[in-house]
C-alpha cells in the first residue's frame, strides 16, 4: 500500500507538527486516524503554544492538500497510528531531555581575543596596518550574548593577548572562542598576528576541554590554496573544536564590516538558526565591500559527524545532552564545509 | 590602481560626472498587518528590522511544500521598497555558495556598502531573505559641490604615510547604504576605497590583507553635520 504524493505531504506535515514541534499529541493523531473523512487537523484540534502565523500557514497548507480530493482516508490510517507512536516517543524523550538538559550557565561561557596594534618586527613584508576596529567584532559579539545570559570567561587584548591566545579558553570549558586580528599563510601554515609575534595554532593550544566553536575573524582562516584541511586536520586533532568559522582570503576589518560580531551573536540566539549559517549570514550582511568569503567548517571523526556540526545550534552547545564530544585523538579529522 | 593614479581618477570623476544629489530616507514605518498578509500569500513570513525598518523574509520547510521557490516574489518585494531603484540580477557571489545577492543602482551610481542589496540564504529546506533597500523620500536634495579631490586623496593616504607606493587602491563612487542593523536617514554620494598591499608576498608567505576608506563625495549645506555622520557611523 503506497501513498500518493498528497498523502505523503499530509503525513510529512503532520510529522513536523507532532514529532518535531510537539503541537499534536499521540492521542490527537489517533483521533485523526479514526475520523470518517480525511480532516484538516486544525479544524478538529486546537494546539496551544502555536504562533498565529504558523497556525495560519499550516491550516492553509492542509486545506490546499485536501481540496485536491486525492487523499484516501483508508490509506492514511496505518501511517497515522505509526506517527502517533513516534509522537509519543518523541514527547517522552523531549520531556526527559528537558529535565536533564536545562541550559547551564557553565556551558554558555564565551572567550574573546583581539589584537589591533602590532610591533614593527612582526613582519619583513609590508607591515599590515593597525586594525583599529579589531576590538569591535569580538566586543559586539560578546555584548550581544551577555544580554542572553552568556558569561565572558576571558578577554585578551593587544599587548596582553598572550601566547597562545586560547590558553584561558582551553581550560575553562568555553562554548565559543572568537578571535580578531590579522591572519596569514606562512609556509602553507595558518598564522594569526598577535602584538609582537605570530601564533600558529596546535592541538596543545585547545586541549580536549576547550572551546567547541572557534571563530577566526582574520584573513586566510580557511584558504583553499593550500587546502585548509592540511593544516587544520593536524592543528585540531584530538581537540574540543568541532566547528571552525572563518573566511577564505582576506576579510575586511572596518567600522561597517565588524558589525558581523553583533550580527553573528544576534543570529545564533535565534533557536532555529545553526551557528554555521549564523556566521555565513553575518559576514555577508555586513561586509562593506561584498568581497569577503565566509566559510563554516564542521569537524568530526567521520564525515557524517562533521556534517552534523553544520547544524549545531547555540542551544545545543548549552545543553549537556546535545553538546558534541571532543574529537578523537586516534583518528584523522574529517571535514564538511558550507559557504 | 596605484595610489597616485587615484588622484587622477578623483579629478576625472568630478570633472566628468554630474553632481549627484542626496536623498532623504523615509523614517521607519510600522509593520502593517496587511503587509504581513500580502507576503503570506507567497508563503513568506515577514518582519521589519528595528531600527532600520528593512524587510526580513523567511520561508520554512512547510512553505516550500506549498509555494516552491519564491525568488521572483522576493525581488518584487524589493522593488516595492524603493520603486525608483534599479535592481540587478540575483546571482551567487561565487560558485557553490548557498547565497544569492542582487545589488541595486540609483541613477548611474551603484549602491555600495553592506546595504543596498537583496541577500538570500538558501538551504535544502528553508530560505531567508534580507531586503536592505530603504525607501527614499520623493524629492532629491541637490548637492552644493564635490569634496575637493585633493582633500579626499590626502585623507585616503593619511593612514599609509611612507608606504603610499606599496598599496593598491580600488575606488568606487556610489550611494552608501548601511546594514540592516542600523537606522539611516540619508543616502549620500560616497567614495569607497578598498586598499590592498601591492606586494602580496610570495607563495611561501602571503600577507594579503584588505581594508577600506569611506568618505563623503559631496557637500551640502542643507544637510546637518550630525546627519552626515549618521551615514557612516
Amino acid at each position: 500500500m503506497s501513498l500518493n504524493q498528497d498523502e505523503e505531504a499530509y503525513i510529512r506535515l503532520l510529522r513536523k507538527l507532532s514529532v518535531s514541534h510537539h503541537y499534536f499529541s499521540a492521542d490527537d493523531l489517533r483521533g485523526l486516524a479514526l475520523t470518517p473523512q480525511p480532516q484538516n487537523p486544525f479544524h478538529v484540534i486546537s494546539p496551544a503554544n502555536i504562533q498565529p502565523e504558523t497556525r495560519f500557514a499550516f491550516r492553509q497548507a492542509f486545506d490546499q492538500l485536501l481540496s485536491k480530493n486525492q487523499i484516501r482516508r483508508a490509506f492514511l490510517r496505518r501511517p497515522l497510528f505509526e506517527l502517533a507512536e513516534m509522537a509519543r516517543v518523541a514527547r517522552m524523550i523531549r520531556d526527559d531531555a528537558a529535565d536533564r538538559t536545562e541550559p547551564l550557565a557553565d556551558l554558555s561561557k564565551i572567550a574573546i581575543a583581539f589584537s589591533g596594534f602590532f610591533q614593527r618586527r612582526l613582519s619583513t613584508l609590508f607591515l599590515p596596518p593597525a586594525l583599529e576596529c579589531a576590538r569591535r567584532g569580538p566586543a559586539l559579539f560578546a555584548g550581544r550574548l551577555l544580554k542572553e545570559g552568556a558569561s565572558l570567561a576571558s578577554l585578551s587584548a593587544d599587548e596582553w593577548c598572550t601566547m597562545p591566545p586560547s590558553i584561558f579558553a582551553a581550560i575553562a570549558d568555553i562554548a565559543i572562542f572568537y578571535v580578531c586580528t590579522h591572519g596569514r599563510i606562512h609556509q602553507s601554515q595558518y598564522q594569526a598576528a598577535l602584538h609582537d609575534r605570530y601564533w600558529q595554532p596546535s592541538p596543545l593550544d585547545f586541549g580536549a576541554n576547550g572551546p567547541k566553536v572557534l571563530v577566526l575573524d582574520t584573513c586566510h582562516g580557511a584558504d583553499r590554496q593550500p587546502p585548509f584541511q592540511n593544516f587544520w586536520g593536524i592543528a585540531l586533532q584530538g581537540t574540543s573544536v568541532r566547528l571552525l568559522l572563518a573566511c577564505e582570503g582576506p576579510i575586511v576589518v572596518d567600522v561597517p564590516s565588524t558589525e558581523r560580531g553583533y550580527a553573528f551573536a544576534d543570529n545564533i540566539v535565534r533557536n532555529d538558526t545553526s551557528i554555521a549559517d549564523a556566521w555565513l549570514l553575518a559576514v555577508r550582511s555586513t561586509s562593506s565591500t561584498g568581497t569577503s568569503r565566509p566559510v563554516a567548517i564542521g569537524l568530526g571523526d567521520n564525515v557524517g559527524d562533521a556534517q552534523a556540526m553544520l547544524s549545531l545550534t547555540f542551544h545545543d552547545l548549552r545543553s549537556v545532552g546535545k553538546r558534541p564530544p571532543s574529537l578523537s585523538s586516534g583518528s584523522p579529522v574529517q571535514f564538511a564545509d558550507r559557504h | 590602481m596605484r595610489s597616485d593614479e587615484v588622484r587622477e581618477w578623483l579629478f576625472r570623476t568630478v570633472s566628468e560626472r554630474e553632481l549627484p544629489p542626496v536623498f532623504a530616507i523615509e523614517r521607519h514605518r510600522a509593520f502593517e498587518e496587511k503587509e504581513r498578509a500580502r507576503f503570506l500569500d507567497f508563503g513568506l513570513r515577514s518582519s521589519r528590522r528595528n531600527p532600520s525598518g528593512t524587510l526580513e523574509l523567511r520561508l520554512s520547510e512547510l512553505e516550500f511544500v506549498r509555494f516552491g521557490d519564491p525568488l521572483s516574489s522576493i525581488v518584487a518585494a524589493a522593488r516595492q521598497e524603493d520603486p525608483r531603484r534599479e535592481i540587478l540580477p540575483l546571482i551567487p557571489p561565487h560558485e557553490g555558495s548557498q547565497f544569492l545577492v542582487a545589488r541595486t543602482r540609483i541613477g548611474s551610481l551603484p549602491v555600495i556598502g553592506p546595504g543596498g542589496k537583496i541577500l538570500v540564504q538558501r538551504s535544502d529546506t528553508s530560505l531567508t531573505a534580507d531586503i536592505t533597500v530603504r525607501r527614499r523620500e520623493p524629492d532629491a536634495i541637490p548637492s552644493d559641490g564635490w569634496i575637493e579631490p585633493d582633500v579626499v586623496h590626502r585623507s585616503l593616504l593619511s593612514g599609509f604615510l611612507g608606504a603610499e607606493d606599496r598599496i593598491d587602491v580600488e575606488p568606487t563612487l556610489g550611494y552608501f547604504e548601511r546594514s540592516k542593523y542600523h537606522a539611516q536617514y540619508l543616502l549620500r554620494p560616497t567614495y569607497l576605497f578598498v586598499i590592498r598591499p601591492r606586494d602580496e608576498g610570495t607563495a611561501e608567505s602571503r600577507s594579503l590583507w584588505e581594508t577600506t576608506h569611506i568618505v563623503p563625495a559631496t557637500w551640502n549645506l542643507a544637510v546637518e553635520l550630525n546627519e552626515e555622520r549618521e551615514t557612516f557611523g
